[in-house]
């Protein structure tokens, strides 16, 4: 999954490069953080596919061995993992390469933001969405597989919320806003998460198939 | 050195856009007020490998390197070539020669005439400068008599004019010192005196008989003096000085019975000067005598063995020239500020140069002693001309080699500042690289380290780039004019003896020509070296010992700054952050586990 996510950005990345060097203008900046969520929207959709189908087979030749078949609480874990690889490609194609400067004894503020430190910015906010991505993605295939829109819907929305939430950097000042707005969505999702484990577990009965 | 031991302030020096850089940071700290942070900070990285040693210790430990580097050294005329089956010679003419000039005019400065050896006339100049930074300039003001004494060997290049239709044989030979290393310890002068202790070039020690100096003179400073002009004898049309009157002064020692006969050198030095503009004048009575200089070293030693009696003239005469007279002229002297701009005016330094020439011909081909008014009437001279043209070409040269040797290669200094020419600055300029490759585009003044004692000292291949242009230079216009005119190309050493291989660069040879130019050592002569190793002889050691520890990355850093307790808080906080995180998984997946162990049951 994390490779995965890992082709998704670069992709976008490649579309986009045709458009630097960038001019000065938010909407340059809306229109590119748009691309790139739906771009990856559509790519969960497909790596949803990838995976029922892949999974499926591999259930049948489980169960021709004699093993259980999945259950759904199975199938939520391994979307927590699928949504873990979605994180971490997520950290470490924004936060890893500022990683190695922080061994020095030296630090970098951006002109727009005096309170925090760039490298303290990256790794809050890049904390943010990684837990934002995790559980989203337990969220998505949840809905996926039960069918409700509301469960399809709500993680590529505040997806994008939260990625245009980071234009208000632009702002002077803006990031002593957008760390904590986005620390409160990012903390939304795992609680759903929850929230739709619970309702799983509760269920006496239960089959994905 | 032991001298420059515990000092605890770090000096950096920073390029012109570093200099900038640094002062919009410390002026953002400024503004932030003196207790706000992040704040700019600078880190310096200075660790070398010698620990606050002695240089003799240091040395034994081989956590560090000597000063040392090599001076020029060139006689004008040269030696005669000899054939080259005369094998026992080498081809420098070290040893000693039968006079084999025999009426071969130029070329005839045969050492030995008609018994006797023949006095030499030796001028003296510094080529590097003790910059506190590797990378500096140098003090131009200093180096001007580089320049100057550069100039002068161009001038009286065309020795054969000097010398007339009658081929006169000098009466003494010039030898010209380009002295390295005389900042830190006198190693140029004092490497020098030794070699000429034993012969060199067909020079004795014993056969120097006038030691000129040229130290300061860029000039740039010097009032014009208020004497009267002397009255011009000549009945050439006087020429309209290039400037007023420029006062230059010959600073002689006192203590030496020969005062007199320095007198006399002053005498020697006004033939002809008065049509240049310059006048050459006695430093003021209040000064004790000889100002700090490649002289001294010299006269530490004649006073030791050429003491004559009672006071009796001893046939040495001996100056330095300098533009000061009690005290320096130049505020920047010896700064990182002095500059070409700042302390040389080339108008005059043309005049000193031609006035200088002059002087020095008259003394080759005088034939008048100490104590003697020189004279050179009766002899068929043409002393250098001083003219409009004379004068333009002697100033065009010492810009050259003022844009060569002491520009910085892109830096704001230098008379034309012309886009195009940016990359011929420095050494990379058509003087430099018509004789020779330089290394780098910057001629670097400061002595260096020398890191074994070379088998050959006469390799140009680990000789820096301002002595090997020197040495190109002095052995192309110090050549005797081709008798066969036959051009020989040479890479290395040249067959014969009494020629050398001038002008090889990269890629291209150079032309054996007969000239005696050769590098001599500038190094303390308490050091030897054996196996690898440097080694003090501390019964040798009179002057300081410098040397240069090893080092590592040397360099200075600046960066934006966190203050340390918001580094501790933000650690902190990661730290419990995480840890909190930790329990949270823990205890969720916990219950994970007992959710689905109970929808099980």
């Amino acid at each position: 999954s994390a490779c995965v996510w890992m082709l998704s950005l670069m992709f976008i990345a490649l579309l986009v490069r045709g458009f630097m060097p960038v001019k000065d203008g938010s909407w340059f900046y809306g229109a590119l953080i748009l691309l790139a969520v739906i771009v990856q929207e559509i790519v969960r959709i497909m790596l949803w596919r990838v995976y029922i189908k892949g999974v499926g087979h591999l259930e049948q030749i489980g169960q021709r061995l004699g093993c259980a078949k999945l259950t759904d609480v199975d199938h939520m874990s391994m979307a927590l993992a699928t949504g873990m690889g979605h994180g971490f490609a997520h950290s470490i194609f924004f936060f890893l390469g500022l990683v190695a400067l922080t061994l020095s004894p030296a630090t970098y503020y951006v002109e727009t933001c005096s309170d925090m430190s760039l490298f303290l910015y990256s790794a809050l906010s890049s904390s943010s969405m990684l837990l934002l991505h995790t559980f989203g993605m337990v969220v998505a295939f949840d809905g996926y597989s039960s069918k409700k829109v509301a469960r399809q819907t709500i993680p590529p929305v505040t997806h994008l919320a939260a990625s245009l939430l980071t234009l208000v950097n632009l702002v002077d000042e803006g990031c002593a806003y957008v760390v904590p707005l986005l620390a409160i969505i990012a903390v939304c999702m795992p609680i759903y998460a929850c929230k739709i484990f619970l309702e799983r577990t509760k269920e006496s009965t239960s089959d994905i198939s | 050195s032991d001298s420059l031991r515990h000092s605890s302030i770090p000096l950096v020096m920073l390029s012109h856009s570093a200099t900038q850089l640094a002062r919009s940071r410390a002026a953002h700290n400024m503004r932030e007020g003196n207790h706000s942070w992040p704040r700019q900070a600078v880190q310096f990285d200075f660790a070398m490998t010698a620990q606050e040693e002695s240089s003799t210790e240091c040395l034994l430990q081989g956590t560090c390197l000597p000063l040392g580097a090599y001076s020029v050294f060139a006689t004008l005329p040269p030696l005669p070539t000899l054939p080259s089956s005369s094998s026992n010679l080498p081809s420098l003419g070290v040893s000693e020669r039968e006079s084999g000039g025999r009426g071969k005019g130029v070329q005839g400065g045969g050492v030995k005439r008609g018994g006797g050896r023949q006095p030499v006339v030796l001028v003296l100049a510094k080529m590097d400068a003790g910059s506190l930074f590797h990378g500096s300039l140098g003090h131009s003001g200093d180096l001007s008599g580089l320049l100057v004494g550069l100039a002068v060997v161009d001038v009286l290049s065309k020795w054969a004019a000097i010398a007339g239709p009658q081929k006169r044989t000098p009466h003494r030979r010039l030898a010209f010192g380009f002295l390295a290393g005389e900042d830190w310890g006198y190693l140029g002068s004092r490497g020098l005196l030794e070699k000429l202790k034993e012969e060199v070039l067909g020079v004795h020690l014993e056969d120097i008989d006038v030691i000129l100096e040229l130290g300061a003179l860029g000039l740039a400073h010097t009032k014009p003096s208020n004497s009267s002009q002397n009255i011009s004898t000549s009945t050439e049309p006087r020429l309209h000085p290039p400037s007023p009157s420029t006062s230059v002064f010959l600073h002689v020692e006192r203590s030496l019975q020969s005062h007199a006969d320095s007198l006399s050198l002053l005498r020697s030095l006004r033939t002809g000067a008065e049509i240049t503009g310059i006048e050459f004048r006695s430093a003021s009575n209040s000064t004790p005598g000889v100002p700090p200089s490649s002289l001294t070293s010299f006269l530490k030693h004649f006073k030791k063995n050429r003491t004559g009696k009672n006071g009796a003239s001893l046939g040495f005469r001996s100056g330095v020239l300098a533009e000061y007279d009690e005290q320096f002229v130049n505020p920047y002297v010896g700064s990182a500020l002095d500059g070409v701009h700042v302390g040389l005016d080339f108008n005059r330094m043309a005049g000193l140069v031609l006035a200088t020439a002059r002087a020095l011909a008259g003394l080759a081909f005088s034939r008048a002693l100490a104590g003697e008014e020189p004279s050179t009437e009766g002899l068929d001279l043409q002393l250098p001309e001083v003219t409009n043209k004379s004068l333009s070409d002697a100033r065009l040269l010492l810009v050259d080699l003022a844009k060569c040797m002491l520009t910085e290669a892109g830096g704001r200094e230098g008379e034309d500042e012309e886009e195009g020419e940016l990359r011929r600055r420095g050494m990379r300029c058509p003087l430099v690289t018509s004789l020779m490759t330089p290394s780098a585009q910057k001629a670097s003044h400061y002595t260096g380290v020398m890191k074994k004692l070379a088998e050959d000292v006469q390799d140009p291949r680990d000789k820096k780039d301002v002595a090997r242009f020197i040495w190109n230079f002095l052995a192309n216009r110090t050549a005797a004019t081709g008798e066969s005119g036959d051009e020989k190309l040479c890479q290395g050493k040249c067959k014969r003896a009494g020629e050398v291989c001038v002008g090889e660069r990269a890629g291209e040879s150079g032309t054996c020509l007969n000239a005696t130019v050769i590098y001599t050592l500038a190094l303390s002569p308490s050091l030897s070296y054996s196996y690898g190793q440097w080694s003090v002889n501390s019964s040798l050691l009179e002057d300081p010992l410098y040397t240069e520890s090893f080092w590592n990355v040397i360099g200075a850093t600046s960066f934006l700054m966190e203050s340390d307790s918001r580094e501790l808080g933000v650690f902190v906080a990661g730290a419990v952050i995480t840890l909190v995180s930790g329990l949270i998984a823990y205890g969720a997946s916990f219950m994970y586990s007992i959710r689905v162990g109970q929808r099980q049951t």
